[in-house]
């Protein structure tokens, strides 16, 4: 998952780039709107921290000129004055929560969590599908109530592709989403997550969740509760 | 910077301009009467002396015309004296002409028809020439035509113009500035008021005093009213702002006592005081801040309506609460607004919605009702509800803003500072809906803005 951080505080912004990474989260931060801005507009970020005391460009402006140019993933906004005023057109500019300074870092996590989910269209942070259960807050796997031993880069593929169920995704999208820029984008470390994902999630070759569609990506079937 | 300019220049330039305007219009026309008269008390002169040369003339019955050697009137016998006459015949050759001519170039003269008689200015000729034609009969059925011309210079007539233009113009002035004494005179005792305004503000500034003197001109007390009204509002701002940092100071006293009296040695019981410490000056200063920014009663104010606020507020929360199926009504007859500074409205009703949608199960209703003396806003939930004695507790917070503030706490603690700020009331119920019921009373008259003396008990 890839985040785009707009925070001018140093301080606030190294040590929440660093909570973020050790999540597993790939972090695009800047201190200033304008970066933000061509970040928010370039990359395939995922979800969105905002300072909306930005500045230059505003965190206010840069939500609404986001939105302006369709890019709509989910925006948490970082108010310090936490009036309501603020928080009302902050989310009326098109964020989806707000966070009040200062905050536990958790807290901030929990509420980054739930807007990727509600983003994805799913309710809770547990997301069914079929016999494996994924919960996105305490990042565990299980299939049929057994806990499935991931790595971190293991669970992001898996995340990804739970959020994005049924869906074709391509190989280059999920390297995007799970690496950060300069990691060196070698096709083959997928083909192996994949594999290691189909061998953990479905040792018997029952269900098959994993598709392969050749020359386009790979898809997470959506599957039936049995 | 172009300062405009000052009242007492405008009405300077103004009295100026209408005084010459005004005397000098007068002086005109009273010059050009004067002329006038002038000019006909020179013909009737001339006239009557004409009259008198015609009494002393005398033609014999063969046409020989005879005058007096020396005519009455002294300066006919002097010359250039001033004053001419000549008789001519009707080929106009001369046939008489008074001593006073000898030595003059006179003007030329005109034949006259019988019987008329023209008066000339001296504008074409240089002399008044009054001119008449007489037919002289010297016997039964036989007559000589005669013409008189008498010759008069400018100079007496000028004289006169003269005089009375000195004498005219010289009253004008002193009149004028008579009256622009006047008019300076009245303009300062006018303008008086206003000068004790900014010298009674001068000393509201400087300290000396706390409120504008009451007692102005009529026209003045809609300003000075609003100006008390203002300095009040901004005494209280001010005592208000002073308190909430009194207060935050104070509450910030005992947690910081907490952290500097933990034992350091266990590591532990450490982390989870400053962790509680640190959570507890968190709240402490989040509440002082929302309560000094609190605008409050104003003058001047003007009415904010409540629905679209209600609105923005509830599309705001349902993003913020997506994950859960909040149901939330506004009841609101007609909306004339009430005397609340938007954002301190959304103060309000942004911690009491917050609050129904967090602790809901599915159903909030906003009811707005204007009654004649007050408004009430109801913001209702079917979440647990609070109890009596925690209510009680909650509303009391706002001065024990210290203490550890759980759920709804924090929120209505503000809220209810707020609503008194604009002397409105809180009180917290059980609603039909099951849960709390959040009752506010403004003592305001709709939309008019008036603030009415507020009772509980009406």
């Amino acid at each position: 998952m890839r985040i785009l951080l707009l925070e001018d505080e140093a301080l606030l912004r190294n040590r929440l780039q660093e909570q973020l990474q050790q999540e597993g989260y790939i972090v695009d931060a800047s201190d200033n709107g304008e970066e933000g801005l061509y970040l928010g507009n370039e990359y395939p970020i995922d979800a969105g921290i905002i300072d909306i005391g930005l500045p230059g460009i505003s965190g206010l402006e840069v939500i609404q000129l986001l939105r302006k140019n369709n890019r709509n993933f989910p925006i948490l906004i970082l108010t310090a004055r936490g009036r309501w005023q603020e928080k009302v057109e902050g989310l009326e500019a098109g964020a989806d929560d707000y966070l009040t300074k200062p905050f536990e870092v958790q807290e901030l996590l929990a509420r980054l969590r739930a807007i990727l989910r509600r983003s994805s269209g799913h309710a809770t942070s547990i997301i069914n599908n079929g016999p494996i259960m994924l919960d996105t807050s305490t990042q565990t796997v299980t299939i049929e109530k057994q806990l499935v031993e991931l790595t971190s880069y293991e669970y992001k593929v898996l995340e990804y592709m739970t959020l994005h169920m049924g869906k074709v995704i391509s190989k280059s999208e999920l390297t995007d989403h799970i690496y950060a820029q300069d990691h060196d984008r070698d096709s083959n470390v997928i083909e192996v997550f994949i594999k290691r994902l189909r061998n953990k999630l479905d040792p018997d070759q029952n269900i098959q969740p994993i598709e392969t569609l050749r020359g386009r990506g790979y898809r997470l079937k959506v599957l039936q509760k049995d | 910077m172009n300062h405009p300019l000052s009242i007492n220049q405008r009405s300077l330039i103004a009295i100026i301009l209408s005084l010459v305007c005004f005397l000098g219009t007068a002086g005109w026309l009273l010059d050009k009467a004067f002329r006038d008269s002038a000019l006909q008390g020179e013909q009737q002169r001339l006239e009557s002396i004409l009259y008198g040369l015609l009494a002393v003339t005398d033609i014999s019955p063969e046409g020989k015309l005879s005058l007096p050697n020396f005519l009455a009137d002294e300066r006919f016998n002097r010359p250039n004296s001033g004053l001419y006459a000549t008789i001519n015949n009707e080929h106009s050759e001369l046939l008489w002409q008074s001593r006073s001519v000898l030595g003059q170039a006179l003007p030329r003269l005109y034949q006259q028809a019988t019987g008329k008689r023209t008066f000339q200015y001296p504008t074409t000729s240089g002399y008044f020439i009054y001119s008449a034609g007489i037919a002289w009969e010297v016997e039964a059925s036989q007559a000589i035509k005669l013409d008189f011309h008498i010759i008069s210079s400018p100079d007496f007539y000028e004289l006169q113009i003269t005089q009375f233009r000195k004498s005219l113009w010289g009253w004008f002035i002193a009149l004028a500035l008579i009256l622009l004494a006047v008019q300076i005179a009245v303009l300062k005792w006018s303008l008086s008021p206003l000068q004790q305004v900014s010298r009674d503000l001068h000393d509201v500034e400087s300290g000396n005093k706390q409120q504008l003197s009451s007692d102005y001109p009529v026209e003045l007390t809609g300003l000075t009213d609003n100006l008390n009204n203002l300095l009040h509002n901004r005494e209280q701002q001010l005592s208000r702002y002073r308190n909430s940092l009194d207060d935050l100071a104070h509450s910030l006293k005992t947690p910081l006592a907490v952290l500097r009296g933990m034992d350091l040695r266990n590591t532990e019981t450490s982390k989870t005081i400053t962790a509680e410490q640190v959570e507890r000056m968190t709240r402490i200063i989040d509440y002082h801040l929302q309560r000094a920014a609190t605008v409050g009663q104003a003058p001047l104010m003007g009415a904010t309506l409540v629905k679209p606020v209600v609105k923005r507020l509830m599309n705001s929360l349902s993003k913020v609460y997506a994950d859960k199926k909040v149901h939330c009504d506004i009841a609101v007859e007609n909306d004339p607004g009430i005397a609340v500074d938007e954002n301190d409205l959304m103060e309000l009703l942004g911690n009491l919605l917050d609050n129904a949608y967090k602790w809901c199960s599915g159903e909030i209703l906003v009811s707005v009702s204007y009654a004649a003396e007050h408004t009430v806003i109801q913001v209702e939930d079917d979440g647990p509800g609070i109890h009596v004695e925690q209510s009680n507790e909650v509303l009391l917070r706002g001065k024990r803003a210290d203490q550890s503030v759980d759920g709804q706490g924090i929120g209505l603690a503000l809220v209810s500072e707020v609503a008194h700020a604009y002397h409105g009331n809180i009180e917290i119920s059980r609603s039909s809906l099951g849960g709390a019921c959040i009752t506010l009373t403004f003592p305001y008259k709709g939309h008019t803005g008036k603030i009415l003396p507020y009772s509980p008990d009406t």
